[in-house]
């Protein structure tokens, strides 16, 4: 990071390829759209490249990433400029030509469960907070502590427990709604 | 659920709870079935979490970030610019010229206000229709009627001389 923060464009391109998929993922887990998650994400890193210097070694890097990330999702959203989307996960892999890729090689009813599991989890993203959507994400698949959390939302730790609470109860409901077929699946799409 | 622990069942899943906390929770849990219930919930829906099919971005997004990184000049490099030779001259110049009309600007110092000055006036002839009123309430006074008679009480003190 200091060597990118000093203008060296290969350690950036570096520090690219190391956290690109997380910062991808956590803007597409928070607009729900792949396209728009891209344009963030690119937004995210120029940014990260514009604001190096002020990076201080005594910082995880990651949590000082994650804060640059979040800020600019948060302050774009609020701004009207992205509408959080959360399409179906089919509808996705159509629009990238496929390039949503599966965790693991499955079988048909693996595989569906997966889409169900991604329709039911979008909609849960779709119906938090803001912030309860960025701390969730942060946590549940960027596995970041609620300690750093808590630095990349400036907020006390207390608040990202609840955060955090209230957005993975919001899923398991959403997944247990989805487990006993209280939902029939043409009116989840 | 009122037992007070339930804020605190994802954060046990987590392993964020202190030691203190975590220890309370472990002895409450399996007296309270609403906690247990909401704690196997949480659980499944962790496990499940794990299981996501992963986000792959796009080989065209390096590419667009590492141009848009290529055209942003850092700041440091913009300032050595604006150091150059080339930007400095024509910078300095205009700056000195700009000092120049402040300082002769200042050494001329504030003009005349239009309340300390007697009478503004436009032109010599309005001076000249000014003397001549002056002129004119002096014959009033004396109560003459041309010029000439203005001329003689000027000059009284030496006729009055003459034999």
């Amino acid at each position: 990071m200091l060597e990118a923060a000093s203008g060296d464009q290969a350690a950036f391109a570096a520090l690219f390829d190391r956290h690109v998929q997380g910062v991808a993922r956590f803007a597409y887990r928070f607009v729900g759209d792949r396209a728009r998650a891209e344009e963030l994400a690119q937004d995210i890193f120029v940014k990260l490249y514009r604001h190096a210097r002020s990076y201080r070694p005594n910082a995880k890097f990651k949590t000082f990433l994650f804060k640059i990330a979040a800020n600019h999702c948060l302050n774009e959203v609020r701004r009207g400029e992205y509408r959080v989307k959360h399409t179906t996960h089919e509808a996705e892999a159509e629009a990238s030509g496929g390039e949503i890729r599966e965790a693991r090689a499955a079988s048909p009813d693996e595989e569906l469960h997966g889409k169900e599991l991604e329709r039911a989890v979008g909609e849960a993203l779709g119906q938090m907070s803001e912030r309860e959507r960025a701390a969730f994400t942060m946590c549940r698949f960027e596995g970041m502590a609620y300690r750093e959390i808590a630095l990349a939302l400036a907020a006390s730790e207390a608040a990202v427990k609840s955060l955090i609470h209230r957005a993975t109860l919001a899923v398991a409901r959403k997944l247990s709604e989805l487990q006993a077929g209280a939902v029939p699946a043409r009116s989840r799409a | 659920m009122s037992c007070g622990f339930e804020e605190d069942l994802t954060a046990y899943v987590d392993r964020e709870l202190p030691q203190l906390r975590l220890r309370q929770l472990e002895e409450h849990l399996p007296s309270c079935g609403d906690c247990a219930g909401t704690l196997a919930l949480v659980r499944r829906a962790v496990r499940a979490l794990e299981a996501m099919p992963a986000f792959v971005p796009s080989p065209q997004l390096r590419r667009d970030v590492l141009d848009r990184i290529s055209e942003e000049v850092p700041l440091l490099d913009r300032l050595r610019a604006l150091l150059q030779p080339r930007a400095l001259v024509p910078a300095l110049s205009a700056c000195a010229v700009l000092a120049v009309v402040v300082a002769v600007q200042l050494g001329r110092g504030p003009g005349p206000r239009a309340e300390d000055s007697p009478l503004l006036l436009a032109d010599a002839s309005e001076l000249e229709l000014v003397q001549d009123m002056e002129l004119m309430e002096d014959m009033d006074v004396l109560g003459l009627e041309s010029p000439e008679d203005l001329d003689v009480v000027e000059h009284l003190q030496e006729l009055e001389g003459q034999p």
